[in-house]
């Protein structure tokens, strides 16, 4: 499957990634951010996807703009954390809406790929101390994905 | 006699100030900027969740299969 998506640009750190949105509400910059958030027992990023707001510093975090194209944006996330994953074989991403309907979308969108995803990379669902494989219609806390180890 | 222009100093009004954003740090490396209410509340809460999760069952895992791809290069050589 192959989805429409934008293009990708990665800042010098390495730990930011730039692209535009384009629809009605004309051109929006977004970036997607890693953060380093433990280091122990495993090493866990977060993802978050932000509008650069330019009258501020920084990002409004998880903005997904109603700019009419929701499923380009989070499959540009997608392949951003994709190659992150790449990058950083041994570290888990870790991804949390900041709903539980942000958190049911992040999950219809990974259901619609599950067997390409797991087809690379290992995907799980955070249910309280469990972190599971991702299974179709179970609402998780949120998701933790890295790329599968090669047997 | 001629005299050397100095350049134009910069008064301190106009001079452009990079305000530092203060780091509050939840453990040895993640942090949230103290004058962001929502990085805050969703850094503390993504740490949350992951202080409860129980990693050992993914490391054992891993060992397991770490394990296994040794024992199968050395049974191929």
């Amino acid at each position: 499957m192959n989805l429409e998506s934008y293009e990708p640009h990665l800042t010098s750190n390495h730990l930011c990634y730039t692209f535009n949105s384009h629809g009605p509400r004309g051109e929006i910059q977004k970036v997607v951010t890693f953060r380093l958030f433990q280091t122990q027992p495993v090493v866990v990023y977060n993802v978050t996807l932000g509008d650069v707001n330019k009258s501020e510093i920084g990002f409004d975090e998880d903005a997904i703009s109603d700019n009419g194209d929701r499923d380009k944006v989070l499959q540009t996330v997608a392949n951003i954390v994709a190659l992150f994953c790449r990058r950083h074989p041994q570290a888990y991403v870790v991804a949390k809406g900041n709903s539980a309907a942000r958190n049911r979308l992040y999950q219809i969108m990974i259901s619609n790929r599950l067997a390409e995803i797991e087809d690379s990379y290992e995907i799980l669902g955070i249910l309280g101390p469990d972190a599971v494989a991702f299974q179709k219609n179970i609402n998780y806390e949120g998701f933790l994905v890295r790329l599968k180890r090669e047997k | 006699m001629k005299t050397k222009a100095n350049p134009p100093k910069k008064s301190p009004s106009k001079a452009i100030v990079k305000k530092r954003r203060k780091k509050i740090y939840l453990n040895d490396v993640a942090w949230y900027y103290a004058d962001d209410p929502a990085d805050k509340r969703k850094t503390i809460e993504v740490v949350e969740m992951l202080k409860k999760i129980d990693f050992s069952i993914l490391l054992e895992r891993d060992r397991k299969a770490e394990a296994q791809s040794e024992r199968g290069t050395t049974l191929s050589e």
